[in-house]
């Protein structure tokens, strides 16, 4: 009978430091589009949600709280529109098959097209004077100077290694001005200084917690780095300077499981995710 | 060594936990990784361990190529296939097939179901031949000639179904076909993906673009509908994408068409893949089910001679009987005309009827000559009425088309070829005057006497064959009389001999109310037989009298109004004088009765003493006769509407003269132009007078001359003007030399042998003196008469060379207007009346104050003696001289007795010099005939007085004796 007991308590004890933490987050609502409206990524200003639609080339327009269509705005004709990010009241969408760069006012009145040396953007981010571009099938991470739009700096290389990506697809840059770029095929998250320089890489190959499978979405909020998982279909957490595994997103201490979550937006205590194979996207509130 | 069967448990635990630890260490990760990174399912903890993880539930089942693992790549995050795949619909997934769709085992399903490994495999597709790997896009078989589609939509066979051909040399690949990711197979046929596509697609049944409108059947052809979906016109195209009846859908429905929006489409007649025939009809046409289910009207076409089953060996242009493919099939192919005809934009409709129509084989005596006037078709008429009108790229369905505002007119707009109706005439034209519904305005005719006695339009038209112009039954100049005639139906209304001239070319332009006809005249142009009008005489244009429609040409004719010719007090001006038909006269057209001989009568017919211009008749004319030319042939023959214009007072005073007053004569007398330079032009002095305002010929002419010689007139004229003081004061001339009579004057003009005013001058010539033109200086003219006189030019008394002055030659002494009425011989200076007129001019020089006072008598002559000649009768006349300066018997010896003041000498050697001294010879003495004169009366002494007379050296003594110089000859002879 000692030994049974033994064994459980071994047991109790094994699963505890193996025990899930999950971060809790409540659905406000969810916002379903059409078979034939693709969305390709989400922003929130100023309480606002903004939603790419790429086949149309539309921005739709939702209050943040209630989820109500405030308007559509069509921005022109373009192909293949795939992320966009508002910085210093201007709008920088990015074109993948196009590899350009299009600015529009807060107003989305269009200001200036500017072809960009990727093959395929995917995604972007601002840190002080300078921009970010993901460049997915060029396989690097271009850094542009605001002012001028002159490209400064890039780390590029097709790879297993550090410096090198297979496929990178998001990018985000936290306060510091460190860089996070997730990768697709290596699944994984690099993590750069503001000069490009390797810093860290954070999650690897799998399907257990902290690993990765196909990782595509990130988002920063705080200490905290969320990256999506468009087939396992959860949310993970990292600390972003450690690259520690931090949890889950749950619901009510429970996995939240999604079919394809793609991109996600965190915004106070609001969390965005676009799931688009199902074409939706939700709104959560962390608890 | 053995281990106690208590501590099994305990190993178990412990080698569980560093399972569960450390289990990627039994794999190895990344070599796993390239395969699992597609299938999910192959992860170690599903594969070896059948369970999940903390994060993630067990994958039991595959997912390896599943929509959603696709799709985990292809949605840019790796591969951009978003829009291509998964924006739109695409090929069924995740669905069974249906039970009567074999799917060939190189084909998984999964779960039975379709899923894209059913089509794809990332391993690279098997045995590819003719297509790239791109293309493939890891299919897995190749499918560049649909043979994948294939593998599974068998069914497809058994029917008709879309050809798998080249498109035809009409039809090219459209930009839309291209963008929507549309294929063709090898050589360029058509394949499953011309028109369909598993991703993206546009439309229903995964086409590459919609049904609706014919969008894609516009793709490829282009021959039928253009790139706005719209079809074309102009080739006999069935319409497509315009609303229709939902009568007309169900019945088509039910026959398997379908429709888009009430639209018709391409698919409501044809099937793409379930034809019944190789058109893919939906049903057999061969009689004509499928197009009379809807065109239900044209089902009387059947058994008429346009059903043309009927004609046996007729094929249309595809080489395809009626028999086979219906009576329609004739005439309308499957997207065209049946018959060949040129691919271009016209009235194609006409085309086609003409296409049977001009071939006698086939249509007999309704076979249309091209080389005879037939109706026009292919002209915009603003209205037609009830018949139907086409648009200008005619297709035959135009009338189903209403809101095109179709405006051209075509063989179809009077005859309906499917109709039952004599000659396939719509029922509309069984009206006589079927033409006026289309001729609106010529609608008058009704009621008019042109339609009575059952005239109607094709009682002088022809609408086909005809062989004049306008379709006429006979030619124009010829069709109006053919009723107006003296046996014809309009009798009463004959033109008579003497009507207007018709059939003649006018070559100036006339109103547009009026017409010619080949630039000709004829009845028509001044009649349009459709338009009674108010009169009811047909005249083309309603005017308010009949004088607005003579001056609508006769234009020129304007002037006669208000003139003295218009008579206001009577109606209808023109007529007065003339008669269009039926006149008195073929010239002018008189509607007086005159007996019209020449054309002065036309004037004559008023201006006689009994006509209506009595009182303004002429007396004596401008001569007649003729003008000629150069070549002597008559240029005009002169009458009075040589000068005159009946129709316009206006000009030369309200005269009716032809031309303004001023340069009117100069028309003809152009050689009395100059006269405009002259002083006579009256314009020069037309302020001097109030009389000679705007004359200038008639001052002096008065052509009708009211019955006085022309000569009369012409004294009377000059002196009319030149006796008037208040024209030329001082100036006028009181004296002249008028009158005079000379036979020797026989080239100058004189009046009855008299001297004139015309003899010296010509009136109208522009020089100082009015001299004729051949005479430079005055002199000229007093020598053409005065011969004798000429001599003057070579002697001292030529006063040119004294004054300088070559004009002074006669005029030194002479004027021929405003002598002295005492002088003679025109003697310019005034002479005392009571002194010897001979002496007092010779003196006048001759003395010592005078121009030749080197030369100046100081000794006057001969005494002043009565004198009887007994011998020469004539010859005192001739030497001597009264008092006043005539020539008498009577009369005195004087200067000129001896001497002849123009001539020096009988030889025309001499030069002059100045102050010769002359000789016996010379000196300007009569010798010859002196001698005989003086020994008269001087008997023997005659040459001893006239040595002494005559001889320096006698003379000069006694002469310079001043003491003596009183003593007269005879004084000192005797003292002698």
């Amino acid at each position: 009978m000692r030994v049974l007991v033994y064994i459980f308590f071994i047991f109790f004890t094994v699963f505890k430091a193996f025990a899930l933490n999950t971060v809790n987050v409540e659905k406000q609502y969810e916002i379903r589009f059409n078979k034939d409206e693709f969305i390709t990524d989400i922003e929130v200003v100023d309480s606002v949600l903004y939603v790419l639609e790429s086949n149309k080339d539309n921005v739709l327009i939702y209050n943040l709280y209630d989820g109500r269509l405030k308007g559509k705005k069509f921005i022109g004709n373009f192909h293949s529109l795939i992320s966009f990010k508002y910085f210093k009241s201007d709008w920088y969408v990015l074109s993948a098959n196009e590899s350009s760069l299009v600015m529009f006012d807060s107003n989305w009145n269009h200001l200036k097209t500017v072809k960009i040396d990727a093959k395929d953007p995917t995604g972007i981010a601002f840190y002080e004077d300078f921009m970010f571009i993901v460049d997915n099938d060029g396989q690097k991470v271009m850094k542009y100077k605001l002012k001028n739009l002159k490209l400064t700096q890039q780390v590029k290389g097709f790879g297993f290694n550090k410096n090198q990506f297979r496929y990178p697809f998001d990018i985000k840059v936290d306060e510091k001005g460190d860089i996070y770029v997730s990768e697709v095929i290596n699944t994984r998250v690099q993590k750069f200084n503001t000069s490009l320089k390797y810093v860290d890489t954070i999650g690897e190959w799998g399907i257990k917690k902290g690993q990765l499978y196909r990782p595509k979405g990130i988002e920063i909020q705080g200490q905290n780095l969320f990256v999506t998982d468009s087939i396992m279909g959860v949310i993970q957490i990292f600390d972003k300077n450690s690259g520690k595994f931090l949890g889950v997103l749950g619901e009510n201490d429970k996995i939240l499981r999604l079919k394809s979550p793609y991109r996600l937006k965190v915004y106070n205590n609001f969390l965005c995710i676009l799931d688009n194979f199902e074409k939706v996207v939700y709104v959560y509130k962390f608890k | 060594m053995f281990i106690s069967s208590n501590k099994i448990p305990i190993l178990f635990c412990i080698f569980l936990l560093f399972c569960l630890s450390k289990s990627y260490s039994f794999t190895g990760q990344e070599s796993a990784k390239e395969c699992a990174i597609c299938h999910y399912e192959w992860m170690d903890s599903f594969i070896y361990e059948l369970k999940g993880t903390e994060i993630v539930d067990y994958q039991k089942d595959r997912i390896v190529a599943n929509e959603r693992m696709c799709f985990s790549c292809h949605d840019g995050s790796v591969a951009d296939s978003r829009l291509r795949v998964w924006a739109n619909d695409m090929h069924k997934v995740g669905i069974k097939p249906p039970s009567n769709m074999k799917i060939p085992n190189e084909l998984p399903l999964e779960n039975g179901e379709i899923q894209c490994r059913t089509c794809h495999t990332a391993h690279g597709t098997k045995d590819i031949n003719k297509g790239d790997i791109g293309r493939s896009v890891f299919l897995r078989v190749e499918n560049t000639n649909s043979q994948l589609c294939k593998m599974c939509h068998s069914d497809k066979k058994g029917h008709y179904n879309h050809p798998e051909s080249k498109l035809n040399s009409k039809m090219s690949v459209s930009r839309q076909l291209v963008e929507n990711k549309g294929k063709l197979g090898d050589d360029e046929k058509i394949i499953c993906e011309s028109c369909h596509t598993p991703h993206g697609p546009k439309g229903k049944k995964i086409l590459l673009g919609k049904i609706g409108n014919s969008e894609i059947c516009s793709f490829c052809h282009t021959d039928k509908l253009d790139s706005k979906k719209q079809y074309k016109k102009g080739v006999l195209n069935h319409p497509v994408n315009i609303p229709t009846d939902n009568t007309m859908i169900s019945e088509v429905e039910s026959l398997g068409g379908k429709f888009e929006d009430g639209r018709i489409i391409c698919l409501s007649c044809h099937n793409t893949h379930k034809g019944i025939n190789k058109e893919l009809l939906i049903v057999d046409n061969k009689d004509d089910k499928l197009c009379l289910t809807c065109h239900k009207n044209k089902v009387s076409v059947k058994n008429t001679s346009h059903d043309l089953k009927k004609k046996k060996g007729f094929k249309n242009m595809f080489g395809q009987t009626p028999d086979k493919y219906g009576t329609c099939s004739a005439c309308h192919g499957p997207h065209g005309w049946g018959v060949n005809l040129p691919n271009i934009d016209t009235d194609l409709l006409s085309k086609a009827c003409l296409s049977c129509h001009k071939e006698a084989d086939i249509v007999g005596e309704k076979r249309i000559f091209k080389d005879r006037f037939n109706h026009p078709v292919s002209v915009e008429v603003k209205n037609s009425q009830d018949l139907p009108l086409f648009t200008k790229s005619i297709n035959y369905f135009s009338e189903m088309n209403k809101e095109n505002n179709d405006k051209f007119i075509n063989c179809a707009t009077c005859h309906d070829s499917h109709g039952k109706e004599k000659n396939f005439l719509r029922a509309e034209v069984k009206n006589d005057f079927i033409c006026l519904k289309c001729h609106d305005n010529k609608k008058d005719i009704l009621g008019s006497k042109h339609s009575l006695n059952d005239i109607t339009c094709l009682s002088c038209h022809n609408i086909h064959n005809s062989e004049n112009k306008y379709l006429l039954k006979r030619d124009i100049k010829d069709i109006c009389v053919d009723c107006h005639n003296k046996n014809g139906v309009a009798k009463q209304f004959i033109p008579g001999e003497n009507s207007h001239p018709v059939n003649k070319i006018v070559h100036d332009v006339i109103p547009d109310n009026f017409k010619l006809y080949d630039s000709k005249i004829q009845c028509a142009t001044c009649h349009d037989p459709h338009q009674p009008g108010k009169n009811k005489k047909f005249l083309r244009i309603n005017f308010s009298n009949k004088d607005d429609f003579c001056i609508s040409c006769h234009i020129e004719k304007n002037g006669i109004f208000n003139s003295k010719h218009h008579d206001q007090k009577k109606k209808g001006l023109c007529e007065n004088c003339h008669v269009v038909h039926n006149s008195f006269s073929n010239k002018y057209l008189m509607s007086i009765k005159w007996d019209y001989n020449n054309d002065n009568d036309y004037c004559e017919v008023c201006h006689n003493t009994n006509g209506v211009a009595k009182n303004n008749i002429v007396k004596v004319l401008h001569p007649f006769g003729t003008i000629k030319d150069k070549k002597n042939a008559i240029k005009e023959n002169l009458s009075c509407i040589s000068c005159h214009d009946p129709h316009s007072q206006q000009k030369g005073k309200n005269r009716f003269l032809k031309y303004e007053e001023d340069s009117f004569c100069f028309q003809c007398h152009k050689d009395k132009k100059e006269f405009l330079d002259s002083p006579h032009n009256s314009t020069h002095f037309r302020d001097m007078s109030g009389k000679f305002k705007k004359e200038n010929c008639y001052l002096c002419h008065d052509i009708h001359k009211r019955g006085e010689t022309e000569d009369a007139v012409l004294i009377r004229t000059c002196e009319s003007c030149h006796s008037d003081k208040n024209i030329f004061g001082n100036n006028i001339i009181k004296t002249s030399h008028i009158g005079m009579k000379d036979e020797k004057i026989k080239d100058f003009y004189t009046h009855n042998g008299e001297v004139v005013c015309k003899t010296c001058h010509e009136p109208h010539i522009n020089n100082k003196y009015l001299f004729p033109s051949n005479i430079l200086k005055s002199y000229q003219l007093c020598i053409s008469c005065h011969q004798k006189e000429k001599d003057v030019l070579y002697s001292e008394h030529n006063m040119s060379l004294i004054f300088k002055d070559k004009d002074s030659v006669c005029d030194a002494c002479h004027t021929v207007h405003n002598y002295s009425e005492n002088n003679k011989y025109f003697y310019k200076k005034d002479v005392d009346a009571n002194k010897d007129f001979v002496k007092e001019i010779c003196l006048g020089c001759h003395s010592e104050n005078g121009i030749a006072k080197t030369k100046a008598i100081n000794i006057y002559g001969h005494p002043e003696i009565p004198m009887t000649f007994k011998l020469e009768k004539d010859l005192p006349n001739k030497f001597l001289f009264k008092k006043n300066g005539e020539k008498s018997l009577t009369g005195n010896i004087t200067c000129a007795t001896c001497h002849d003041v123009h001539k020096w000498s009988e030889s025309h050697d001499y030069k002059v010099t100045e102050n010769t001294e002359g000789n016996v010879l010379n000196s300007f003495l009569k010798y010859k005939g002196i001698i005989t004169f003086c020994s008269t009366c001087h008997g023997e002494e005659t040459m001893l007085r006239y040595k002494y007379y005559h001889t320096d050296k006698l003379r000069k003594e006694k002469y310079n004796d001043k003491k003596k110089r009183k003593k007269t000859f005879m004084e000192l002879l005797i003292g002698n």
